[in-house]
């Protein structure tokens, strides 16, 4: 299974979410499954994320901020929206909304 | 009326007006406290003696009606240490201080009597008050008192029981705009500076004050204007964004998921716990509570992260929760307890504590036996200890090294003596050079500002090059210049993103000190205060191996990256 976790107005999507608990959700990915069919799958828009993190890496965000953190990231650039990623059982993805535009405070 | 310097002496207690100095003339806040202790502060002198000074000044633009700017800067050599601070707090006294046109307050000497003072500042001049009677007590109680003895207008700048201590983990309270003790300076033990002089408090009231002097109004006016309008429309810092929603813990469940949220005293970078204390519960809970939510630490203010925490039913109000504080009295001593922690806190402000330098001080006492991880209710009786003044009460109001040392702890998470902010340094490497190399001791706030490539000096950072010398160095560069105006860090990320922010906010200083900065001039101010800075720092002892993070930031892997700190040396030498 692939855990999803959702954080800001993106729990919505999980079932009985709350604010208290890790809001996560378990799918069970199809065979050549990638992030962005996961995200059609859930009917998440691209346009609601500001930042996704892949097995705790960063992998996207609209932050500028991340050119000169140095975050653990998956890809050379954080600003390539390209999700073409292929994910499997055992994947941990956490995804922010734009109501969570942070990086660092 | 021109500005003015306000010197007070504590050895006399006697305190005169003084000429503001025409070098100093374009200084304010961050520029003028680092610049004045290095010129009047022997090096290496002790952080307690009379030889100390602790130097408060606002920005340049506060005072004014530019938005996001009631920042005080605290300045001293630090007993937490030994090198020089700066910290700093938003708050309203900043704005009275500005608007009476007092560009510092330098307090000098040391009483030699038991007694403590409380400073009144007005129009018309300056009153020292016996304050002995508030030794002892906590500043919630004391700062009710002290408003309704000095009326709701005044502002209060105080020293708590951990700084009667003489405690190296205490800070500055100012008041919150409700009168809450819960606006900080509290980073490097300032607090026991001000209360080795025998000063509780300063109490500024600013009734017939001249306001902000603006040297070209028009300038002024389009500079915040400017300013404003990036605050107004950035996701970050606009109204209903992300900080005005959640405030600064909006950020928690964002570093969990990264793996760099330090849990258990930096054991482990990630804990699905951290959904407890996070940002989206806290606000949940103030809404369902009755507390206040977003919230200003000081008019005029857009972003307005701030927010005033409860008990439920709305009671017993602490003040805002921090991201840091709640990571540092939460995750890091493994309570994922938001009652715990925000009792933490409300503890930490009611004794003149800082919250990150508590926290950190708390789980290496876990770590050390002294309690168990996860134990709120315990870390709440070390607090009562503090307030007793007993032995270990003095342990642990010296901050998180000393702790560490009485305790036998080798996993000691500080550098230059100052306990690390809430983001470990093994994943977010970046964050780690600045930590490492800042003149301020372990300080995440040293060094995320403008974005370089916008100052013009370059420095992107590449996550696979190692070379992170060049960006930590402009960034602690452009947060020197920006402490510096009296403009709060968060309208960095506006700047960032929306460039008419920053010419705003030169154009506003511009505009108040008669000036003809440009963006470019940023970068030139911003090292003259950071060679400022190291050159005391230099001078009372330090060398580059101070410019270090504890060895276990290289021996052992933070899950669940599984990574070690790996800056060399060279690198951290390189970054001055």
């Amino acid at each position: 299974m692939i855990v999803i976790h959702l954080y800001g107005k993106l729990r919505r999507y999980v079932h009985s979410s709350s604010s208290c608990k890790d809001n996560a959700i378990q799918v069970s990915p199809k065979s050549d499954e990638t992030l962005e069919s996961l995200l059609m799958r859930m009917e998440i828009s691209i346009e609601e994320i500001y930042t996704i993190f892949f097995n705790s890496k960063l992998l996207v965000t609209r932050s500028k901020t991340a050119r000169w953190l140095g975050y653990q990231q998956l890809r050379t650039s954080p600003f390539d929206w390209d999700l073409e990623i292929p994910v499997k059982s055992g994947d941990r993805i956490g995804i922010f909304g734009r109501d969570m535009a942070a990086l660092v405070i | 009326m021109s500005k003015k310097i306000l010197r007070v002496d504590m050895s006399k207690l006697k305190a005169k007006f003084e000429d503001f100095p025409e070098e100093y003339a374009t200084m304010g806040g961050r520029a003028l406290t680092s610049t004045i202790v290095s010129n009047e502060v022997p090096p290496t002198c002790h952080p307690l003696g009379p030889n100390n000074k602790v130097v408060f000044a606002p920005g340049i633009v506060t005072g004014a009606t530019a938005p996001t700017s009631g920042r005080m800067s605290v300045g001293g050599k630090s007993p937490l240490t030994g090198g020089i601070k700066e910290a700093n707090a938003g708050t309203n006294f900043a704005q009275k201080m500005g608007r009476m046109r007092i560009a510092a307050i330098i307090v000098e000497g040391k009483y030699e009597g038991n007694d403590y003072f409380l400073l009144k500042i007005t129009n018309d001049g300056t009153e020292f008050i016996n304050a002995t009677k508030w030794s002892g007590k906590g500043l919630y109680q004391t700062y009710k008192k002290l408003f309704q003895e000095f009326g709701s207008q005044v502002g209060i700048c105080g020293v708590g029981i951990a700084a009667e201590l003489l405690g190296a983990a205490s800070g500055i309270c100012f008041n919150d705009p409700e009168g809450l003790p819960s606006r900080y300076a509290g980073r490097g033990g300032l607090g026991a500076v001000m209360a080795s002089k025998g000063l509780k408090f300063i109490v500024v009231d600013e009734t017939g004050a001249s306001g902000v002097e603006i040297v070209n109004k028009d300038l002024f006016n389009q500079g915040s204007n400017k300013l404003r309008s990036a605050l107004l429309t950035h996701d970050l810092t606009k109204p209903q964004g992300s900080l005005n929603t959640y405030g600064t813990n909006v950020l928690l469940n964002v570093i969990n998921e990264a793996g760099a949220l330090p849990h258990r005293n930096f054991a482990t970078g990630q804990d699905d716990r951290a959904a407890n204390i996070s940002g989206e519960e806290k606000a949940e809970q103030i809404k369902k509570r009755g507390g206040v939510r977003p919230h200003f630490c000081s008019p005029g203010c857009i972003i307005q992260c701030s927010e005033i925490w409860t008990k439920p039913g709305g009671k017993d109000p602490v003040g805002v929760l921090e991201y840091e504080s709640v990571w540092a009295l939460g995750a890091n001593c493994g309570i994922y307890n938001l009652d715990d922690v925000g009792e933490l806190n409300r503890a930490c402000n009611n004794l003149g504590l800082d919250t990150i330098e508590a926290g950190d001080t708390i789980a290496v006492a876990m770590e050390g036996g002294l309690l168990s991880f996860g134990d709120g209710k315990g870390a709440l009786k070390l607090m009562k200890e503090v307030h007793k003044k007993t032995p270990t009460g003095r342990i642990i109001a010296n901050g998180t090294a000393f702790t560490g040392q009485a305790y036998g702890v080798t996993r000691i998470p500080v550098v230059k003596g100052q306990g690390l902010p809430a983001y470990d340094p093994r994943p977010i490497k970046g964050i780690g050079v600045t930590y490492a190399t800042t003149p301020m001791g372990a300080d995440h706030t040293a060094g995320y500002a403008i974005a370089p490539e916008i100052l013009g000096v370059g420095g992107t950072l590449d996550p696979r090059d190692p070379k992170k010398a060049e960006v930590s160095r402009n960034l602690q560069i452009a947060t020197a210049f920006i402490d510096s105006t009296g403009y709060c860090l968060f309208i960095a990320f506006a700047c960032l993103d929306i460039p008419e922010g920053l010419e705003g906010v030169v154009e506003s200083v511009n505009g108040v000190l008669g000036t003809k900065l440009t963006v470019d001039d940023i970068a030139t101010i911003g090292r003259q205060i950071i060679d400022t800075e190291l050159a005391f720092n230099k001078a009372a002892g330090f060398s580059a191996a101070d410019d270090r993070l504890p060895e276990f930031f290289e021996e052992e892997k933070l899950p669940p990256h599984d990574v070690v700190f790996g800056v060399s040396n060279e690198e951290l030498d390189n970054v001055f």
